[in-house]
């Protein structure tokens, strides 16, 4: 099974057995390698937008403060809360974004985070495919897009 | 290189708007915004201060379709192009697949075209991107005003496109030339993966 494979399944069983309402698997720059859980419920884009800029902010503030380890952070809103921590088993480091309630713990959302991280770390390597009518498919999506130019 | 999700067979391109300030990165990103169907682009998020120049960065997500089997996907950055957001352009800048350097065609910014053009290759090489092999278009932006004030697009060329690459004048305020650019960097970038994908790279 290839690595990003792996990954949405490390993500799917930490979903279920942290029990969070969901959970984004980031880039550090904010993109989406994986999600998992209600993730309908949100604008995962942006959502995953202004958690890299907390994860940024964050780490730079550390920086600046004499510390650069990016830690988990938890916000314990009303009835959502969030967890946001790095997985830093490669560079740049990646964010796990969570969102749960109370039906689970922030401890045992610690717990399960640790579990994935370790999964994360015997991931495998992914292998690219290929496609003949590329070009056809890329003019056509662009004009789609833009219209024709 | 793009974030690609095989099982979902999803691919995400990040292009990155950069370029000094006031040069219309955010004018760009505005317009494109406005003009594209509007099933095809998710919400703008701007942070940017009281005055409009952008603080953190501009974030525009679109979606161009399916190629190859996989829905591609745009997610379009601004940097701030003020001189003490240095440390902010640096990691808007971080992952991006390709960069749109949108240089201002009044005269009196050349300076500041070729120095944030030099800021951006600085960027680049801290991050161990070969600036040769990272996709990059030029916009000539501003060729709306009157002609005594800015450079006409053969000589930004002569100024600024030393390696070549694709260029083109713009007015981000009535867009012309702003699906152009889009269109061009977009090619770039998903040729450049199309490549790297049948040498069997890995991502
Ligand atoms: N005449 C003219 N004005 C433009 C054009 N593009 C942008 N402007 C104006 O230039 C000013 C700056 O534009 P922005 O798009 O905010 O520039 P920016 O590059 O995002 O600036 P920073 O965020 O500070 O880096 C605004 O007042 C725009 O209306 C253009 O093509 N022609
Ligand atoms: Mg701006």
């Amino acid at each position: 099974m290839n690595e990003v494979a792996m990954t949405g399944l490390a993500l799917a069983r930490f979903v279920r057995e942290a029990g969070v309402q969901l959970a984004l698997l980031l880039e550090a720059d904010g993109r989406v390698i994986a999600q998992h859980g209600f993730v309908r419920r949100i604008d995962v884009a942006t959502a995953s937008t202004l958690a890299a800029a907390i994860g940024a902010t964050t780490r730079e503030l550390g920086l600046f403060l004499g510390d650069g380890t990016l830690g988990p952070i938890h916000h314990g809103g009303g009835d959502v809360q969030l967890f946001l921590a790095p997985l830093p088993e490669r560079a740049p480091a990646r964010l796990l974004l969570t969102v749960f309630d109370a039906r689970t713990s922030l401890g045992l959302v610690r717990v399960f985070w640790e579990d994935l991280r370790n999964a994360l770390r015997r991931e495998a390597t992914a292998q690219a495919p290929s496609d003949e009518d590329f070009e056809r498919e890329l003019q056509e999506s662009l004009t789609a897009l833009l219209g024709g130019l | 290189m793009p974030v690609v999700d095989y099982p979902g067979r999803e691919i995400t391109c990040k292009i990155v708007y950069y370029g000094p300030g006031r040069s219309g990165k955010t004018s760009n990103l505005q317009y494109i915004y406005e003009r594209v169907p509007a099933e095809r682009r998710g919400a703008m998020v701007s942070l940017a201060t009281h005055n409009e120049r952008t603080l953190f960065f501009d974030f525009l997500p679109l979606e161009l379709g399916t190629i190859s089997g996989f829905t591609t996907r745009f997610q379009l950055y601004t940097v701030p192009g003020q001189a003490y957001y240095r440390n902010t352009r640096k990691l808007v800048l971080q992952g991006a697949d390709g960069v749109v350097f949108v240089a201002d065609s009044q005269r009196r910014q050349q300076e500041e075209n070729i120095e944030s053009l030099r800021d951006l290759h600085e960027a680049l090489a801290d991050q161990h991107v070969d600036p040769r092999t990272l996709p990059l278009v030029l916009q000539y932006n501003k060729q709306d005003l009157p002609r005594d004030l800015i450079s006409p697009p053969h000589l930004m060329e002569e100024e600024l496109n030393f390696r070549g690459v694709p260029s083109h004048a713009a007015d981000a305020l009535t867009g012309a030339g702003v699906f152009e650019t889009l269109r061009s960097i977009s090619e770039l970038v998903l040729r450049r993966l199309n490549a790297t994908s049948h040498a069997g790279a890995r991502t």
